[in-house]
């Protein structure tokens, strides 16, 4: 069983600048385009508040249900530097995790070096840190081919 | 600054049943009692106000005086919000913490309630995020068991 305290860290260096790079990581529609798990799933936004103390909620799962409930808290919003905020993953009415993730942005040649830090305090039993790890790489490979993508448009 | 990202975790064996433990954390009255009134003098509590429930924030504001030895003069403040909570079992929280209006650390603290032969079992369990201007994980660590000493003390007192 994962334990409170479990912790990773993923380090990538995006083509992207810091600005460009923040608006998609922190704006709640931008985060639609990569921000789910594995590329059969989908993000969907239902309520958008991003400032400090703001509370967002997107659904997330398959596209013709997306069932699981991701309810994000920012408590830190340091553009285009830093973003603290905690993530309540939920379905049907059970809550299986929280966790606290960390954006940290530095310019890096013409691109940015981003490294998140992800502390997860899970509610149910079962292994997660590696789901979530995964999930959490499978965004960011969804992330950089946006970005290049959205470079060739 | 790169924030820096760590854990600590805390267990005490409490000589008082889980549903009087528990009441140190649920209830704001007692919270009060060892999170905040337990302050040094040289503290002065500016606010406090807790709505313990899912979603519910806990707010207090603190001014310490300046003394000749002490770097942490200024006006701090706490922000939190009960992320989820399982009765007498668990409570997970987010909290930022804050000097003259900054915010230097972002923390998940999970805190879970056993029973213990006669006691109670306490787990406190934080990830924090230090930002630019944290005190660091020592100090942060030493203030939890201070404040798990004044909740011992607390308890100790409000025993029936």
């Amino acid at each position: 069983m994962t334990q409170s305290g479990a912790h990773f860290q993923l380090t990538r260096t995006i083509a992207a600048p810091p600005d460009r790079l923040w608006s998609l990581l922190t704006e709640p529609k931008a985060r639609e385009m990569w921000g789910a798990p594995s590329d059969d799933a989908v993000l969907v936004l239902e309520t958008a508040d991003l400032r400090e103390g703001g509370q967002e909620r997107h659904r997330c799962g398959p596209a013709d249900n997306p069932d699981f409930v991701v309810d994000t808290h920012w408590y830190h919003l340091a553009a285009p530097d830093l973003a603290c905020f905690t993530e309540t993953i939920s379905a049907g009415g059970t809550r299986f995790a929280v966790t606290l993730v960390t954006y940290a942005l530095t310019a890096e040649g013409n691109g940015t070096k981003l490294t998140i830090d992800v502390g997860l305090a899970p509610l149910t039993d079962g292994d997660m840190l590696d789901d979530f790890q995964q999930g959490w790489n499978s965004g960011l490979d969804r992330l950089e081919r946006f970005i290049k993508a959205d470079a060739f448009a | 600054m790169t924030p820096q990202h760590d854990s600590f975790s805390l267990t005490r064996e409490i000589a008082a049943c889980r549903d009087h433990v528990w009441a140190a954390w649920a209830d704001p009255t007692l919270k009060r009692a060892w999170f905040v009134d337990h302050d040094g003098p040289e503290w002065k509590t500016v606010h406090y106000n807790s709505d313990f429930r899912v979603g519910g924030w806990e707010r207090g504001g603190w001014k310490m005086e300046a003394t000749d030895h002490t770097p942490m003069a200024g006006e701090h403040s706490n922000e939190t919000v009960y992320l989820e909570i399982e009765d007498r079992a668990r409570i997970i929280y987010a909290y930022t913490m804050a000097m003259n209006g900054k915010i230097h650390s972002a923390s998940l603290a999970t805190v879970t309630f056993e029973d213990a032969g006669g006691g109670t079992r306490l787990t406190y369990t934080e990830q924090i995020t230090q930002l630019d201007g944290s005190d660091g994980l020592e100090s942060r660590k030493n203030g939890w068991n201070w404040l798990m000493d004044m909740m011992d003390k607390v308890l100790k007192e409000t025993a029936a």
